[in-house]
């Protein structure tokens, strides 16, 4: 099965993050934190299987890079 | 395993793929970009609290980001599952990480797999070479 990731379902998260169960969006919150608490006060028991932050458009245009290790 | 891009529009798509790290409570999957030219892998320091880890319990590193700035990083071995193989990676967490998505680097992870990216075909394509 696709990862939910990967799917236009996600797309109306952008700028989110979304707590996941057996590919399905369970939560959603302004941090990854509240996303996943939401979660697990809907679940019960049963566990948060992923937590995503789904990217916006400005997200995207980046010049990631992390270098040079000091103590 | 091949990765298809995260991809917002046509021409708005990024190398980001989930990565399951486990935790104190069991295994949960994140999303982490592919980031070759990050020396580590950097979460932001909320993931730490969902896993049930200390962050600060660990090592701690600087990293000099793009800008000259120092990224405090906080260096832990947890173990993790890519691409169907499990295996210990250092991953480090940060309370200064100021982009919402998390950064898969090259320690532990350009050590296990080659890499290879699709932009023309928004794939990313990770095999083993353990």
């Amino acid at each position: 099965m696709k990862n939910i990731l990967f799917t236009q379902k996600v797309k109306k998260y952008q700028g989110k993050y979304i707590a996941v169960v057996k590919n399905k969006v369970v939560s959603s919150g302004k941090d990854a934190r509240e996303a996943f608490s939401l979660a697990k006060k809907i679940l019960g028991r049963k566990k948060v299987e992923g937590v995503y932050y789904i990217p916006q458009k400005k997200d995207l245009f980046t010049a990631l890079c992390v270098f040079h290790i000091s103590n | 395993m091949r990765f298809p891009y995260f991809q917002l529009e046509k021409d708005n798509f990024a190398p980001i793929i989930p990565l399951k790290i486990l935790g104190r409570e069991g295994w949960i999957t994140f999303e982490a970009y592919i980031d070759s030219g990050a020396s580590f892998s950097i979460f932001n320091i909320d993931r730490a609290e969902i896993l049930g880890i200390h962050p600060k319990r660990e090592e701690k590193i600087y990293l000099t980001v793009g800008d000259g700035g120092l990224l405090e990083v906080y260096i832990h071995r947890l173990q993790v599952e890519l691409s169907d193989l499990r295996f210990m990676a250092q991953i480090g967490f940060s309370y200064q990480l100021g982009i919402g998505f998390n950064l898969l680097g090259r320690k532990s992870f350009f050590e296990h797999f080659r890499i290879c990216f699709d932009d023309k075909k928004r794939f990313v394509e990770v095999y083993n070479i353990m």
